[in-house]
């Protein structure tokens, strides 16, 4: 027999005790009667004594009345109160079997106190009980320490929730979970036990990873074309500007040859010699860069500082279009 | 002359008495283990008031719950100011109760009915007085 009492409950062998301060002015009374009742010739005392007895009875009477009306009164309450909860109970029965989500509940050591028929489903393990078991079984190797360390938060009274993303075992394969773990306090506010709801986010993060690879795809065939844009456009300019500066430089190379011709060698200015010298060695400057720009196979940018793009032209010396040297013929 | 202050807990109500505001609160539930012991300086108190202070005073009683042997002991505190206000005294005692919380109004009727000061029924927003 459990001999424990309860927390409301006085010691019954206090009753005297409790029962003298609790109606200490009509004990008082008493005693005084008892004592007068002793005495001799007390008949008139012990009548007014009564007197003041009987009212103090009424008195008391009219108490325990109010004490009994009040204590039917709480009583009511806490039976309304009992039935909102078991009301309360009821709707939350139904949302933990119906939720989409597996909800479980496990004591301080992760061992499972209950669960719902989603959970079940979600471990394909429908037709076992999961009272021995502990959450932490069905952890991935490498969910199992991030897990632990949050929950010793919660039983700690660190934190009163944490959410992981966990690796869960369904019996044939690793899924992911998100997991959102919550902690329930007893009546003298310390940890009891912990709720977790769980949804399968497996098809999500797939889904998340494959964007995240075509992201990836998208991205580096878009700088592709962007590049071949780039080395189009620079490779069409460089064509554009051999054939424009082709026949003008041509007109300067014969134009300077004539001028040499009519010049006599033996009587030619030092400063006029050197100046045609100069224009001579341009021309063939320009004429080696217009060449390179015809045999040119693919360009490539570098970044000159700032803002600035240097296009280098990459060309292979043994590349011969056929074309014959526009200077060739002069 | 010492205020008078006991944290509430889930089982007995946040007590406040102070001398120099000449305001008493009691609130939230009442239904200690020991209600004898737990009132007994709550009446020591008064009583120290009435002698030593002797000035108008205010009680504001909000409850959710109280038990039988609590019942008793409000009772008793409500006798002493009874027989402070007999006694040329002024006391004014403001009962709070829930909106639609009929068994502590009921309460609070029961044990003010039979006093000489001054009481009211102050009707408060639902669950606001069993969070406070």
């Amino acid at each position: 027999m459990n001999s424990k009492k309860t927390e409301n409950q006085v010691d019954k062998s206090d009753r005297d005790t409790q029962l003298k301060k609790f109606y200490r002015s009509e004990f008082e009374l008493y005693e005084e009667c008892m004592d007068i009742a002793q005495e001799k010739d007390a008949q008139e005392k012990v009548f007014k004594a009564y007197e003041r007895l009987l009212k103090a009875y009424y008195k008391n009477l009219r108490m325990s009345l109010k004490i009994t009306n009040i204590g039917d009164s709480t009583q009511n309450k806490l039976l309304k109160t009992q039935e909102a909860l078991r009301n309360q109970e009821e709707k939350l029965r139904a949302i933990f079997d119906n939720a989409i989500s597996s909800i479980i509940t496990i004591d301080l050591q992760a061992k499972f106190l209950s669960y719902n028929n989603n959970w079940l489903q979600m471990i394909n393990q429908e037709d076992v009980p999961m009272e021995e078991k502990y959450f932490h079984e069905f952890l991935h190797n490498e969910d199992k320490e991030k897990f632990i360390v949050e929950f010793d938060s919660l039983i700690k009274k660190e934190n009163n929730y944490f959410r992981l993303l966990l690796r869960l075992f369904d019996q044939e394969k690793y899924f992911w979970s998100d997991c959102s773990a919550s902690i329930i306090h007893n009546k003298e506010n310390n940890p009891e036990s912990i709720i977790i709801i769980i949804n399968n986010i497996d098809e999500q993060i797939k889904t998340q990873e494959k964007l995240a690879e075509s992201y990836l795809q998208l991205k580096n065939a878009q700088d592709e074309i962007l590049k071949l844009e780039r080395e189009t456009t620079a490779l069409a300019m460089a064509v554009t500007a051999n054939h424009e500066i082709n026949q003008p430089l041509m007109v300067i190379k014969a134009n300077l040859d004539m001028l040499k011709l009519k010049i006599d060698p033996n009587n030619v200015d030092t400063y006029i010699d050197k100046y045609m010298q100069r224009i001579d060695e341009s021309v063939d400057r320009i004429s080696s860069i217009l060449d390179k720009f015809k045999k040119t196979q693919e360009v490539e940018f570098n970044d000159y500082g700032g803002n600035t793009t240097m296009v280098s032209f990459n060309y292979d010396s043994e590349f011969d279009d056929g074309l014959d040297d526009p200077f060739d013929d002069l | 002359m010492e205020n008078l202050y006991i944290e509430g807990s889930k089982f007995t109500m946040e007590v406040n008495y102070n001398a120099e505001t000449n305001l008493c609160i009691m609130k939230g539930n009442s239904y200690p283990e020991d209600a004898i012991n737990f009132f007994e300086p709550l009446n020591e108190w008064l009583e120290q008031y009435i002698e030593e202070i002797n000035k108008p005073l205010t009680m504001e009683i909000q409850l959710y719950y109280l038990n039988s042997s609590s019942s008793k002991c409000f009772m008793d505190i409500f006798d002493i100011l009874d027989e402070y206000q007999e006694d040329g005294g002024s006391v004014i005692v403001k009962w709070f109760y829930e909106r639609n919380d009929d068994e502590i109004r009921e309460a609070g009727e029961e044990l003010l009915e039979d006093m000489s000061f001054k009481f009211e029924y102050i009707e408060i927003p639902e669950s606001s007085l069993y969070e406070a």
